[in-house]
This record gives C-alpha cells, structure tokens and sequence, in this order.
C-alpha cells in the first residue's frame, strides 16, 4: 500500500485543466443548444395543435426517458453511419444537448403556464397582439419562475459531461482516466477531480443565486413558486 | 349615436349560458352595472373589449365590431380596462408598466410617453412610486398604478371591472377617490361594482343584471326609489 | 490498470448474439441490484435526511459533510474514486460491482436526504405548535402528524430522483458486461 503523493497530479495540472477546457466548451456548447430547442418546444407542447403537440412530446419523452448514456451511444455509433463523420466533443454536444434541451423544455413549460391568466387579460386590453403579449409579458415572467430550475438542470448538465467520457471525448474525467493510467496514482488524481467538480459546482450555485437574487427577488416575491423538479441529465 | 351597441349577444360558457340574448345601448355617460354574483356582469364587459368570445349577437364599439379579430386592437385602443386583481406586470417597474403600451402600440416616443405618464401618475397620487415594483406596492396603490396604465393610453370609455372587490375599505377610499376625481372630469365610465352608494353618487345610469338578462335598466335616481322586488331584495342584501 | 475498462470501445455492430444474451442477462441481475441499493440508499437517505430536520445546532449540519460532495459530483468520479481510492489508504478492496452498488447506494442517500429535510420543512410550523401543543413529544408530534403530511410531498421528487437513478445506473451495468466479455 503506498502512501499519498500529489506531486505527480500538479506536475500534470495541464492535462486535467485542459480537460477541464473541454468540459466547459461542452457545457457551453450543450447549453445554448438545449435552450435553443427548449423554447420552441415548450411553446409547442402547449400548443392547442396535435400537430405541434405530438413531435415535440415525442422528443421530450425520448429523451428524459433514456439513459445519456445511450443517448450518447445513439449519437456516437449512429451518426457516422448516415455518413456524419465528426469528432466525440461534437458528439457530446449534441447528445447531451438534446437530452438537456428536453428537460428545459419540461421547466419552461411550467413556467410558462404559471403565469397569471390576468396578466395575458391586461396585455390584451392594453391592446397588445398574441405576439406582443407573449414577448412583453409571458415570457420575462415565466423566465422569472423557471431561472432557478433551470440552473439546476444546467448544473447537473455540468456533471453529465463526465459521461461524455465512454465516447471518448477529452474532457475532465477521462482527462484523468487517462493520467491515471500513465502516472498510476489514482486515488490523488480522482480525488483531485472530485474536488474539483465540487467547487465548480458551488462557484456555478453561487453565480445562479447571485443572478436570482439581483435580476429577480430583489424586486419583490412572486406568487406561484415553481417547485423544482430537477432532472438530472446523467 | 351610441358608444356601444350591443345586439341580441349570447354568451356561453360550454353549457352555461351567462347572457341570454342582451340588447343594450351605452352611451358617453357613466353607467354602473350591478346584480348579484353571477349573474354576467363581468362577462358583459370582458365581452365588449373582445377578451371573451360571443356565441350570437354582435358587440359595435364606437360602430365597429367586436366579431371581427382585426377591429380589436381599434377597439382596445377605444375602451381602457382595470380589472379586480389589478393584473400589473411583476416583471416591469410602475413607470414601465405606464408606458409599455403606449410606446410599443401607439407609437409613442419613450421621453413624451414617459412626461404623460409623470402626470398620471401624479393624478393617482403615486409619482414618488416611479421606480418601484409592483411587488411592492399594496393593492391600492397597484390598482391606481393599473388605473394610470389604463388611462395612458387615452382611451374614450374606461371599463372597471369590480375594482374595488380586492381592496380592504382604507384602500377601496383611495381609489374611490381617483375614480370619483375622473368622473367629474366627464371620463365614461361603464363600472361592473358592488359598491352601491358609489355608484349612487357618481353614476347617471344603472344597469341591474340578473341571471344573464337586464333586469333593470333606468336612471340613477328612479333606480333607488323604484318599487321592484327584487331591486328591493337585492339593495337590502347589499346595504 | 487505467479506467478503461470500465468504457465501451468495441463497435456496437461487433457484437455476437452471444454477447447481447450476456447483456440480457447482466441487465437483469444489475436492475435487481440497482433497485436494492436505491432501497438501501432511501433508508441511508432518511436517516440522514432525518437528522438535518432536528433542532441540535451542530448534529444537524453533520449530514451535510456527506450530502454535499455526492451531490455535486458526478457518479463516475465517485465509483473511481471508491474503487481506486479506498484500497490506497485501507486494506478495503471492492470487486467493480460492489463498488458500483455502494456508490449508487449512497449517491442515492445524498439526494433522498435532501428531499427529506426539504419535505418536512415544507410543514407549517403551526402544525408541530398544534402537536406539541396538545401534550406531544418530538418524536410522537412526527409519527402522528407530521410524517403523513410530509409523505405526501416527498413521493413525487423522490421518483424524479429514483428514475434519474435508473438512468445513471446505466452506466454501471456496463461495467458488468465488459466483466463478462473481458472475463474480469
């Protein structure tokens, strides 16, 4: 049993951090995706047309009913088949983008149906056309209700990307997998990482609850708190 | 010629008939509307502003129809609405909730919206309130925020859908005072409210709907010294 | 020894029939392992959810040092550094699924825990001033009339939380089938 050296893990602090790159080109990269797709979804779901209502259910079932990981696969073996040949980071990006893309969907959704009836009535009479109404009015306070949701779903996202792993792309945790292999002390590397995401998950809660508090409760409490249901994307 | 004209309007909620067949004449003058709870007095008014549909019948504002989903915007730019649970934007500060509308529907520029709003504001009392929340704001203050938005946007008929109806009676004053203040400028005003020596004072007109169909309609005065049942009843229940 | 082991490599149009009746196979046993150590990780998690919920100023943020890191890492950094870690510092070694059902097990706890402070704190104070109120302890005030009402409000997120669980146990039944292809 050998004793605790760290030193090696410093002395490859870039290749953990350059992992760490890649995990937040990930993160970013599946965050925009997913809220792209989640709002025109959310809008979709809701929508009175089966049209609209079944594709857009259909993906949402998809993907918050399967493992990421087998979404991860799907994407990963399928898409050089259709002839798609891109690397693994593209890869996680898509995968993990849909598959958090589809939860978002979910908290926007309620976001968006929490918001008072009333309010819709007055920017009506106010004059302002569905249009108007929805961007003047819906919108800013449903976001109001599903920010805090949403960045939990986005911090847990953050997290998944470690499963983006098993298709070889470089990110933070096989970054380490594979200094392990080459400098075989796992036990300071892995804890190093565990560390690490830990306090990259605070620093995340920390800007979230920033954000909350000065762009939203400063200005008073809402009503209809939406209660979180957090899905958790790997 | 009459503001509003209602001809023979239906209105049904699935199976629900709340207005049977209603043929009415409003006029640029202040009408109150009273009845028991139920009896579609809210839904006469969100039914001439085109917030709810009507089944048969037709609703001419300022003689252009309710029916037709292009005149609305004409006609919400005509009857102003304040409604029962204020409905002010939480997202927007008092100033933004004055102006929103006028500058994106009417074109306004933000520096003279925001001067006619500064006047309003100071009409309801609330110009120091500028920069603040609706969050907040008590109800009374928020109801007269809401009745400053309405009014910003210049519209000839103002419709007060029980206003009042939320607010405890310190702040049902308040506002009573603001509408009593406008109603002497010569506003219109057509006002769905329960309260009854309000509607006595400033109004020329009421309107007693009963289970969906008028069951009164006559002069302020001869309203309080008719002698009808039900008009008794109801004035007795209400105090 | 790296990690690879544990992630896939082979082309997914590789596989044999056999392999897949293997895969049929591991997926059974790991489903029923998984919903034990979900069971086991909910008691974990009420316990410690529990004591979150009592008014003692220091024993109640205890929890916390075992809740937080497993709730904001990832599961497979925590089964690497379960499986890697502890035979460096103990004499402890797991085999890769027992690893992998500990970690899910308390991964579980730590997010259970979490739901139950966080239902119990959703009951009125007025309802333990009722209890305590009409002559009940801490203890009795929870049995009788606070636990049914906080009930209630835990089952919907603890199944977000379970199938979630599900998802990322996934992840672990992988291992068995590359124990089985790889022949350990």
């Amino acid at each position: 049993m050998s004793s605790l050296y760290f030193g090696d893990v410093f002395k490859n602090a870039d290749v953990l951090l350059r992992g760490l790159g890649i995990t937040f080109l990930i993160s970013v990269g599946s965050l925009v995706l997913g809220l792209i797709i989640a709002l025109p979804v959310a809008f979709m779901r809701n929508s009175r047309s089966g049209l609209l209502r079944f594709p857009s259910s259909l993906y949402v079932e998809f993907f918050r009913n399967t493992p990421l990981l087998a979404q991860l696969f799907f994407f990963f073996y399928g898409l050089p088949e259709l002839g798609i040949n891109t690397n693994a980071i593209v890869v996680a990006i898509i995968a993990i983008g849909l598959n958090t893309g589809a939860y978002n969907s979910e908290v926007i959704r309620a976001g968006l149906l929490s918001v008072d009836k009333g309010l819709i009535d007055a920017s009506y009479a106010l004059g302002m056309s569905p249009l108007q109404s929805t961007v003047y009015v819906v919108l800013p306070n449903a976001f109001r209700v599903a920010f805090k949701p949403l960045s939990s779903t986005f911090i847990n996202m953050v997290l998944g990307t470690s499963t983006a792993a098993s298709v070889t792309a470089n990110e933070l945790m096989n970054s380490a997998v594979v200094l392990a292999g080459n400098v075989f002390r796992p036990f300071e590397i892995y804890s190093t990482i565990f560390v690490g995401y830990c306090l990259l998950t605070f620093t995340l809660s920390f800007i979230a609850k920033f954000a909350d508090y000065h762009l939203i409760s400063k200005h008073g409490k809402m009503k209809n708190a939406l209660k979180s249901s957090v899905g958790v994307s790997g | 010629m009459a503001v509003i004209d209602i001809k023979n309007v239906t209105k049904k909620f699935g199976d629900n008939t709340v207005l049977n067949n209603i043929t009415l004449e409003l006029n640029d003058e202040i009408s109150a509307i009273l009845g028991p709870s139920g009896s579609g007095k809210s839904t006469m008014l969100r039914c001439i502003n085109g917030l709810e549909p009507i089944q048969q019948g037709d609703i001419l504002v300022d003689g252009v129809s309710v029916k037709t989903r292009s005149n609305l915007r004409r006609i919400r730019k005509t009857c102003g609405m304040v409604f029962q649970q204020f409905n002010l934007f939480p997202n927007l500060d008092v100033i933004q909730n004055v102006t929103l509308s006028p500058i994106k529907i009417l074109g306004q520029k933000r520096a003279s919206a925001e001067k006619h709003a500064h006047s309003l504001l100071e009409k309801v009392g609330l110009l120091e309130k500028a920069r603040h929340y609706p969050a907040q704001l008590s109800g009374g203050q928020q109801q007269r925020v809401a009745i400053a938005r309405a009014l910003a946007m210049n519209p000839k008929i103002l419709l007060l859908d029980e206003v009042t109806s939320a607010l405890d009676p310190e702040m049902t004053a308040d506002v009573l005072k603001i509408l009593e203040s406008l109603a002497g400028e010569g506003t219109t005003m057509i006002m769905v409210t329960h309260e009854i020596s309000f509607a006595r004072r400033v109004s020329k007109r009421i309107l007693f709907i009963d289970q969906g169909s008028i069951a009164a309609d006559m002069p302020t005065d001869a309203f309080f010294s008719v002698d009808d049942q039900r008009i008794q009843k109801f004035l007795q229940h209400v105090g | 020894m790296d990690g690879s082991q544990f992630f896939f490599t082979e082309k997914a149009t590789e596989l044999s029939y056999q392999d897949l009746i293997f895969m049929l196979n591991a997926a059974g046993t790991t489903l029923a392992a998984t919903l034990f150590s979900l069971l086991i990780g909910t008691l974990l998690g009420f316990i410690l959810g529990m004591i979150t919920t009592f008014k003692i100023p220091v024993l109640n943020k205890l929890p916390y040092i075992f809740i937080e890191p497993l709730r904001n890492s990832p599961l497979v950094v925590q089964l690497f550094l379960l499986f890697y870690g502890l035979p460096m510092l103990t004499k402890i070694n797991f085999s890769k699924w027992q690893a992998a059902f500990i970690t899910l097990g308390c991964n579980t706890a730590a997010f259970i825990a979490v739901i139950v402070h966080a239902s119990v704190a959703a009951i009125p104070q007025h309802q333990w001033e009722s209890a305590y109120a009409l002559g009940h302890s801490y203890a009795s005030s929870f049995t009788h009339i606070i636990f049914g009402q906080a009930f209630r409000i835990f089952i919907p997120p603890a199944l977000n939380i379970y199938i979630s669980q599900l998802h990322t146990s996934s992840l672990l039944s992988f291992i068995g089938f590359m124990e089985i292809t790889h022949a350990g």
